[in-house]
């Protein structure tokens, strides 16, 4: 099956979008808080995520004349992040560092960042653990399902979008999240 | 729905969560406080990892400084034009060094040149070249003399002595 791209993604001109492409300034303000956000959490090292966005929008700044526009710039981007850091992983590099980075992302930092909203100190307490346990459960699954949840579940794209960024069908990618979703019910349902 | 525990199964709960659940799923979960529950607790799981997940990211952009990619590509941009200056001035530095070290074989030879230029093809020319062959016959006769123009008194003198003694 064919990915197809919504309506709602081909919906600027290129011509816009590729002079968008050109303000390298502009560039880094729109999306960078995007791709880092993804590339970190996909690859759990801070230093290495931001390289691989510094990275991802040079090329992406670099090779704009090869932007076709049939998607969204957003949706380019992370496509060309989700080939970097596949590069990234399969490097001897990754695997040695992997267990030894000093930049590694701690899953209790990140739950700290949960909004304390109106709730109640006992809650805010369930709440940052369950967090801890979702970022656990992506560390224990494959780096596409990992890379796939995160364009779902944290950059809430579309099915259609992912399939086209990771090369598969929208059947695929559900299958993934099916798995992803699974390991963290799992992990919830260990700690109730 | 599994037909066991009447309850939503992996795939329907992740096909909700996606917004593409059927109806009768639907329609269980108004019946279903476990599998309501399950989900909502599920779904309020992931806003909140979302949440913290985007909050996060923008915090340790901030305090990493968002300009590096900026200042990255600027360099990159910077390079060809710093790689177009420093190629043209090889080439003209090159340039330079062949003109000069041609330079001087170049003058040395224009004298011939522009003498010989002259000598051909004019009648002007080979008048002066019939002079100079008068001039270098000239010197030949003289050449081939036996006594040198210096000495022709000499010479004189001597062939009117022996003249004399002949005489006597």
């Amino acid at each position: 099956m064919t990915p197809t791209i919504p309506a709602e993604l081909i919906s600027l001109s290129g011509e816009h979008r590729i002079s968008e492409l050109d303000d390298i300034d502009a560039l880094v303000r729109a999306y960078k808080p995007r791709v880092f956000r993804f590339v970190a959490f996909s690859i759990s090292d801070r230093d290495a995520a931001e390289s691989i966005t510094q990275d991802c929008l040079l090329k992406a700044h670099l090779t704009r004349t090869q932007f076709r526009g049939d998607c969204s710039i957003g949706t380019w981007l992370m496509r060309i992040a989700f080939n970097l850091l596949r590069d990234h992983t399969k490097s001897q590099k990754f695997r040695f560092w992997k267990s030894a980075s000093a930049s590694a992302i701690d899953a209790s930092e990140v739950s700290q960042y949960l909004p304390s909203g109106a709730t109640s100190a006992e809650a805010q307490l369930i709440a940052r653990e369950r967090v801890q346990m979702v970022y656990q459960a992506l560390r224990e699954l494959s780096g596409k399902q990992r890379s796939i949840f995160l364009m779902r579940f944290v950059e809430e794209m579309d099915l259609c979008e992912i399939a086209a960024i990771t090369g598969t069908t929208v059947p695929t990618v559900k299958t993934h999240l099916y798995r992803a979703v699974g390991a963290i019910r799992a992990r919830l349902g260990a700690a109730r | 729905m599994t037909p066991s525990t009447s309850h939503l199964t992996k795939e329907e709960l992740t096909d909700n969560l996606l917004g593409v659940s059927s109806l009768t799923v639907n329609t269980h979960l108004l019946g279903c406080p476990a599998c309501a529950d399950e989900l909502e607790r599920v779904k309020r799981t992931l806003a909140g990892f979302r949440d913290a997940a985007h909050n996060w990211s923008e915090h340790a952009l901030f305090s990493a400084g968002s300009n590096s990619a900026l200042t990255r590509a600027r360099g990159e941009r910077s390079r060809p034009t710093k790689w177009i200056l420093a190629a043209a001035t090889m080439v003209l530095f090159i340039a330079g060094s062949i003109v000069y070290l041609h330079q001087e074989p170049t003058v040395s030879q224009a004298h011939p040149v522009v003498v010989s230029t002259p000598t051909t093809g004019t009648g002007l020319s080979q008048a002066q070249l019939d002079q100079d062959n008068q001039l270098l016959s000239q010197v030949s006769v003289e050449l081939s003399e036996a006594v040198p123009a210096p000495m022709q008194p000499l010479l004189v003198s001597e062939a009117s002595r022996s003249s004399t003694i002949t005489n006597k």
